[in-house]
């Protein structure tokens, strides 16, 4: 798996497919069984304080020294990382609404997390590394994070964003791994998981009440019947679905493009 | 905060003003007891010679108790000071390396460019500091003290060096579980049951002579052996747990500096 410079790759699974673990090797918190890696043409093991300093990391839930103040907790992290973008950070304080002279124990969730989004970005990091970053935030600082992490692809910078919401990755990335039980099943672009001929049908009929096995068709997933309604995922053509259908009296036909979510669990749902 | 050291010093800023309140205050209260000790020598011969003779190689000589030295060696720097202080470095040491890792900051502090092996030298540095002002600040108190008990204050400053060292040592002891398991529970049950063990078999060895020879694995035979409110510090003893120490903070490094963290 490549990631290139300036993109915003999306790694998508379920929880416990592997997600943080490979975060995690990334930063040189634990070591691969195998494999190597490379971050900024480096050696990640190699190279590991040298690509660190051009790393900005946030994981879901922002846990830090709860006695020092979130001024003190940025103070002592620009020292470490040597870098530091007073101005930047301001910005983001202020972008963010965060007071920054509050102890973290005493913050919320949400105002944690904001904390930890300066942390990830005062040094204006090359390259970018969020693990379920928007977990436990509220819509409305949830839809700050978005703002900035769109400014930050305005920049060209390079993001690895950890998700299992996919609404969000659609929203975000230019491009998704799915990993699933620790394998990369697949990587590619959103334009072109979406151009894939997926569509979801809903069909009620007038009189007939449909059988679920009358839809055990080539090309047909996801089938649900419900009274006289059955809805289903069609993957490709659809014209002999609907030549089945017309043999009964359709009362309301609806079909639409399905979300990357919706594709995501036809199109990877089963898949090892 | 410009690094590790100070951020760890700063940890302790709140609980190190009560340290060196309790300090002070154990060593006014137990120098207040001094002149009525010294003042009935025969009441406590009486008692002393009520006490097996065999708690003497734990808790200090006790038949020179009417002197300052003899004093303060049963009262404080046999058992008392010495388990306080090192209690002190383990809870220090396994918060500072294990502990980063039960609460989880681990992976922030990694994920920034900061060497393993920094991290342990610093957060150690930053414990035995705290150890090395409590130790002065028991001397101190002891000059503050004087009028009511003259001690040889370079003695006894020979002793509180020992007292800082031993208790050093088993703060390194924690981190050193700590670096290699990332359990602080495992980190303060190995080092307070290896401090305990020690110091009892520092005690057996001076009982039989079939067991004089365990004495040498013992860190409190080189902390007491060479008496040193009376007769300063033995070099070698001083060396022994100086290296000690060395050798296990390396070890700590060596172990710490490819293990998984936060697993």
């Amino acid at each position: 798996m490549a990631i290139n410079q300036g993109e915003i790759f999306g790694f998508l699974g379920p929880n416990g497919a592997g997600k943080s673990t490979t975060i995690r090797i990334l930063l040189g918190i634990i070591k691969p069984s195998s494999g190597t890696v490379k971050i900024l043409g480096m050696n990640h093991l190699k190279n590991s304080i040298e690509i660190r300093k051009k790393i900005g990391y946030l994981p879901g839930e922002f846990l830090i020294y709860p006695n020092l103040t979130g001024s003190q907790i940025l103070t002592f992290f620009s020292n470490i990382k040597n870098e530091y973008d007073e101005t930047y950070v301001n910005v983001l304080a202020e972008k963010l609404q965060i007071d920054l002279n509050k102890q973290f124990g005493t913050l919320s969730q949400g105002n944690k997390q904001k904390i930890g989004i300066i942390q990830a970005l005062m040094h204006k990091p090359e390259l970018i590394i969020l693990d379920e970053p928007t977990n436990g935030l509220d819509p409305l600082v949830r839809n700050e994070f978005y703002e900035i992490i769109s400014d930050l692809k305005d920049e060209k910078r390079t993001i690895f964003f950890s998700s299992h919401n996919i609404s969000e990755v659609e929203k975000l990335c230019d491009r998704i791994g799915i990993i699933r039980e620790g394998k990369l099943i697949t990587t590619e672009k959103i334009s072109e998981i979406k151009s894939k001929q997926i569509q979801i049908f809903e069909i009620e009929f007038s009189e007939i009440q449909p059988r679920k096995k009358d839809f055990t068709l080539p090309n047909i997933e996801n089938v649900d019947v419900s009274n006289k309604t059955v809805k289903f995922t069609v993957i490709g053509n659809p014209t002999h679905i609907i030549k089945k259908v017309s043999e009964f009296e359709i009362k309301k036909l609806i079909t639409h493009e399905p979300s990357l979510e919706e594709i995501f669990m036809t199109y990877y749902g089963d898949k090892k | 905060m410009k690094n590790l050291f100070q951020k760890t010093l700063f940890d302790y800023k709140k609980g190190l003003m009560f340290w060196v309140l309790g300090i002070l205050a154990s060593d006014l209260i137990i120098t207040s007891f001094f002149p009525t000790v010294k003042k009935m020598p025969e009441l406590m011969n009486e008692y002393v010679e009520s006490f097996p003779k065999e708690i003497s190689v734990w808790f200090g000589d006790l038949s020179s108790i009417g002197t300052p030295e003899g004093f303060l060696n049963v009262e404080l720097f046999s058992f008392m000071f010495p388990f306080a202080f090192i209690a002190y470095a383990i809870t220090v040491g396994t918060n500072i390396i294990a502990g980063e890792e039960k609460n989880k900051t681990i992976d922030i502090l990694i994920s920034n460019p900061i060497k393993r092996s920094t991290l342990i030298i610093q957060k150690f540095l930053a414990m035995a500091t705290l150890i090395t002002i409590f130790c002065f600040i028991a001397w101190f108190g002891f000059v503050l003290v004087t009028p009511i008990m003259k001690v040889n204050l370079f003695n006894l400053a020979q002793m509180c060096i020992n007292l800082a060292l031993i208790s050093i040592f088993f703060g390194s002891i924690s981190i050193l579980t700590g670096s290699i398991t990332g359990k602080t529970g495992i980190s303060t049950g190995f080092s307070g049951g290896l401090a305990f063990i020690t110091f009892l078999i520092n005690g057996l060895a001076k009982l039989s002579s079939d067991f004089e020879s365990i004495k040498y694995i013992s860190p409190f035979f080189y902390y007491s052996d060479s008496n040193a409110l009376f007769n300063g510090i033995n070099i070698m003893h001083f060396l022994i747990l100086i290296s000690s120490i060395a050798l296990i903070i390396y070890l700590s490094i060596y172990f710490y500096k490819d293990r998984d963290l936060g697993v």
